[in-house]
């Protein structure tokens, strides 16, 4: 935080990994809410796995097997399933908001205390209503992606592990051609997520020249009322407001891309396991059960996916913000 | 609120997008179930059927294409089904995609529209506020509003609207098939809506309360900032940082309290939400069970049924999201439109005319004003300035100096009484044009972040560069200007922090002089600078005061004694009124005043 000056210095390059390290700092700074919160993650994920596969079983086991005893038996035990998910999550996410909000105020007042040392040749530079926007605005954004980032990145990546083994467990070989579609998948959202870091920047940029104009304009009320300057300062306001749209109508572009791109990815990964599971059903060699359930941990397969690199986007628009 | 996107015609655009993509989207459980019905019946040896359900429409489309396919490519037709049927899939995705693009980017762009309106119409507020609106508001609140609270409203444009269409479009399209599909499992399945629904307004309700808080708290956050860096220096001059710290501590203390009641409610009916819906799944799924297991029905069916289920889970759950979001929203809006409604109590009045070269003779007549319409804070003040005199207005603290300076260029309006320039009420007058007439140098002018020439040429646009150096020169600024790096052209840090008071002062003089106006007001109450800066500005001021009808408020003992008459202003009304010999030998106040000041300035000695 040293170093930050004008606007210019929204282009700053810093490496990612030094500024995370340093946000994770703060989390360890309440050591034990976040270590609880690492394993509720680990029960909640493991519990949250369970339904698709019971589901097969339901279907193999009970209804083709007419036994409607059996079915009623895995009803309750859906029922205990989906209360201790519940109970989790709500663990979970009273436990990630906690601190996130925590966090929120740790930084602020860092930030704050970073502030009051400052010699005031800083204050020379820079324009009180972009030091305003980054320590409130922007402080909230970081939090965000703290309490629903990293967080949900812990729960995603062993929810993935979690999928894959079970995949591999029910089928080797169907996975196998279902993973296939991985490294597409991880190389649109590779190039996808450099050209978001760029717009998101411009974004960032834009909306702190329309803070500072309106807090300049605020302050100087008197002067340009006294000058009659009503209609320039409208026209110049209008400009710099003008300017966010544009770059906020570009960002949008970027972003509007994303979920149809990761629907039509779930789409094939599905198209894969209907057309090569299908024909094995059709053959005999493979059950209904097992091929719906393959189904759904495909689907959900995906869903962590798309949270990890909505985490890498937070983290770019975080990292433009630190 | 609606009435800023409402106009839009892209509005319909992305209505007639969501119809067609939530359309496609019910098409994919159905396929899904048929597959499963199809390969299921083959594997138990059975025939190549087709399940008759809602969508014949795809089934025209994709029985023939099968057919066709079947033969080009020497398969079964049983494989030949599988695959166009499973590939239809990512041909659907495909075009819902391309749609959904479509109707996200221009429900961004309609979004950023609405914002864009509404900050301008949020400035254009500001712009026309007098000064009683911002004696009111905290810049922090203000700028917390015009960024944070405008976002929020961004967001609920983009986002919120565009998913409450979706989602109860989706809620009818899937309930339609559902029924069509099985009507008694459908009646199952929908139990839990109700409870849902329950769950979901409960939680609205107990969280819109606290949205408005927690907007207002962080506005509070904002505003403290705001303050301690704008007087950063007085915070260091005192020392008070550490009662600094400590009060933007309990404001960001009190907002995490607040946002910690709000997290307990949200972690506890989010998952709530969930395992409702959960039930329903398990309803599905026992109750379908037993159907198929007594033949009612197959398990395709039953697969559609629970993939339409949990398409549905999404959007219902997004429904919490929304209402939370709507609420929030509709604190946020209350908070701008205060702003874009707030009256404005200075105003032009119907018909008023343009107020045309001035001698420049001010008149107050039985002049009352009050900021809050109880206290009087100036009380019948009577005043007759002619063209070209100079009137010195003294007082204590609080006696309504400054108060009659600001009525004079309708900063504030007169509450009893009148004021009148060359004999005309300046409330008949358009203020624009009343303010031509008017230069006005306040002890602490605000200087832009910009360069020193548009600073100075601010009252006059295209000012020539002759002309700004002349005013640059007379008001004694010109040698500094000059040596700076890059002259005229060097921009000032923001809010002058580069520039000395007494800098400061003469950049505002010389604005004052460009403008040359026939009314000067002064508020040069409180300097304290070096005797040398004293000695230029008091130079600078010498030369602005000549043939202009001037108010000064001051306390240097050079500018009272050449003006030509003095009013000594005691708890808002006028106390004495004469010249400094008049006023001496009545030795009344301003006599007592007189000896303070030169006993100040001289050590007693006179």
């Amino acid at each position: 935080m040293e170093h930050w000056a004008g606007d210019d210095d929204y282009d700053r390059e810093t490496p990612d990994v030094l500024l995370m390290r340093r946000m994770l700092g703060y989390v360890t700074r309440h050591r034990r809410k976040s270590l609880t919160l690492f394993a509720v993650l680990l029960v909640s994920t493991v519990v949250s796995l369970l339904p698709p596969y019971m589901i097969s079983l339901a279907i193999d086991e009970y209804i083709t097997k007419l036994d409607t005893e059996g079915l009623l038996l895995i009803g309750g035990a859906f029922v205990v399933v989906y209360i201790l998910i519940f109970v989790t999550q709500y663990a979970n996410r009273y436990l990630i908001e906690w601190l996130g909000s925590r966090l929120e105020y740790d930084l602020r007042m860092d930030m704050f205390r970073h502030l009051q040392q400052l010699g005031l040749g800083f204050y020379a530079k820079q324009e009180v209503g972009n030091v305003v926007s980054r320590a409130t605005n922007d402080v909230e954004k970081i939090t965000e992606l703290v309490s629903t980032g990293i967080a949900s990145v812990i729960a995603d990546l062993f929810t993935l592990l979690g999928i894959i083994l079970i995949m591999l467990y029910m089928n080797w070989w169907l996975s196998l051609i279902t993973f296939s579609i991985i490294p597409v998948m991880f190389l649109f959202l590779f190039l996808w997520g450099k050209r978001v870091r760029k717009v998101y920047r411009e974004t960032r940029k834009t909306i702190a020249s329309v803070s500072a104009k309106m807090e300049e304009s605020v302050s100087g009320m008197k002067e340009i009322q006294s000058f009659s300057r009503e209609s320039q300062t409208r026209e110049e306001f209008q400009q710099v407001n003008r300017n966010n749209m544009d770059a906020n109508v570009q960002a949008g572009q970027v972003m509007s891309a994303f979920w149809p791109a990761v629907n039509v990815f779930t789409a094939v990964g599905n198209f894969l396991v209907l057309w090569f599971g299908g024909a094995a059903v059709m053959r005999g060699e493979l059950s209904v059960g097992i091929l719906f359930g393959f189904m759904n941990y495909v689907n959900r397969f995906f869903t962590p996916v798309q949270d990890l690199s909505m985490f890498w986007n937070q983290v770019q628009s975080a990292l433009a913000a630190a | 609120m609606m009435g800023y996107i409402l106009p839009y015609w892209e509005l319909k655009a992305i209505m007639a997008l969501i119809v067609v993509t939530t359309v496609l989207s019910v098409l994919t459980p159905a396929i899904v179930g048929d597959i499963v019905d199809m390969v299921e019946s083959i594997a138990s040896g059975g025939e190549v059927g087709v399940g008759g359900g809602v969508e014949d429409l795809a089934y025209i489309v994709l029985l023939p294409v099968s057919r066709w396919l079947a033969g080009a490519a020497a398969m079964g037709l049983d494989y030949g089904m599988l695959l166009v049927f499973s590939f239809s899939l990512i041909v659907i995705a495909a075009l819902d995609g391309v749609l959904t693009y479509a109707e996200r980017y221009i429900s961004t762009v309609v979004s950023q529209k609405a914002s864009f309106d509404m900050r301008n119409a949020m400035y254009n507020s500001l712009l026309d506020q007098s000064f009683s609106f911002y004696d009111q508001q905290r810049t922090g609140q203000l700028m917390a509003r015009a960024t944070g609270d405008v976002n929020m409203l961004e967001r609920f444009f983009d986002m919120g609207f565009r998913q409450a269409v979706n989602t109860v479009l989706l809620l009818a399209m899937v309930f339609y098939s559902m029924v069509i599909l099985n009507w008694e499992l459908t009646l199952v399945s929908m139990i839990v809506v109700p409870f849902l629904f329950a769950a979901t307004l409960a939680y609205s309700r107990m969280v819109s309360p606290m949205w408005r808080e927690v907007r207002e708290q962080f506005g509070v956050i904002t505003s403290v900032l705001q303050e301690n860096l704008t007087g950063v220096r007085v915070v260091r001059g005192f020392s008070r940082e550490d009662y600094e710290e400590h009060k933007f501590s309990v404001e960001c203390l009190k907002y995490f309290d607040i946002n910690i009641v709000m997290v307990k409610i949200r972690s506890f009916f989010m998952p709530l939400a969930t395992l409702i819906s959960s039930v329903g799944l398990v309803a599905v799924l026992w109750y379908g069970g037993n159907q198929v297991i007594s033949g009612a029905m197959s398990i395709g069916s039953v697969v559609a049924f629970y993939l339409y289920l949990t398409r549905l889970m999404g959007p219902v759950r997004m429904l919490g999201f929304i209402t939370s979001m709507f609420v929030r929203s509709n604190a946020a809006a209350e908070r701008v439109f205060e702003i874009v409604d707030a009256e404005v109590d200075v105003h032009d009045k119907e018909g008023a005319s343009e107020l045309k070269a001035v001698e420049g003779r001010v008149t107050f007549e039985d002049a009352w004003f009050s900021y809050d319409g109880k206290n009087m804070v100036l009380k019948d003040i009577n005043l007759d300035v002619q063209p070209g005199q100079t009137v010195a207005i003294l007082g204590a603290t609080g006696s309504g100096k400054s108060s009659i300076i600001n009525l004079i260029p309708r900063f504030y309006d007169v509450t009893r009484g009148s004021i009148k320039v060359d004999g005309v009420d300046i409330r008949d007058v358009t203020i624009k044009s009343l303010r031509k007439h008017i230069g006005i140098v306040r002890q602490d002018p605000f200087i832009f972040s910009t360069t020193l020439r548009e600073n100075i040429s601010y009252g006059v646009e295209d000012a020539a560069l002759d002309k700004i150096k002349e005013a640059a020169a007379q008001a004694k600024i010109d040698e500094f200007i000059e040596g700076l790096p890059d002259g005229y052209n060097t921009k000032v840090g923001e809010r002058g922090v580069t520039l000395s008071g007494g800098q400061k002062q003469r950049v505002a003089i010389a604005r004052a002089l460009l403008k040359n106006p026939r009314i000067l007001i002064l508020d040069d109450s409180t300097s304290s600078v070096d005797t040398q800066t004293e000695y230029e500005i008091q130079q600078a001021l010498d030369e602005l005061l000549e043939n202009r009808t001037t108010f000064i408020i001051t306390q240097r003992l050079s500018s009272i004694k050449k003006a030509d008459y003095i009013i000594v202003l005691e708890d808002g009304a006028i106390a004495e009124k004469g010249t400094h010999d008049e006023l001496m030998g009545r030795g009344g106040i301003y006599h007592k005043l007189y000896q303070t000041q030169v006993e100040a300035v001289t050590g007693g000695d006179l």
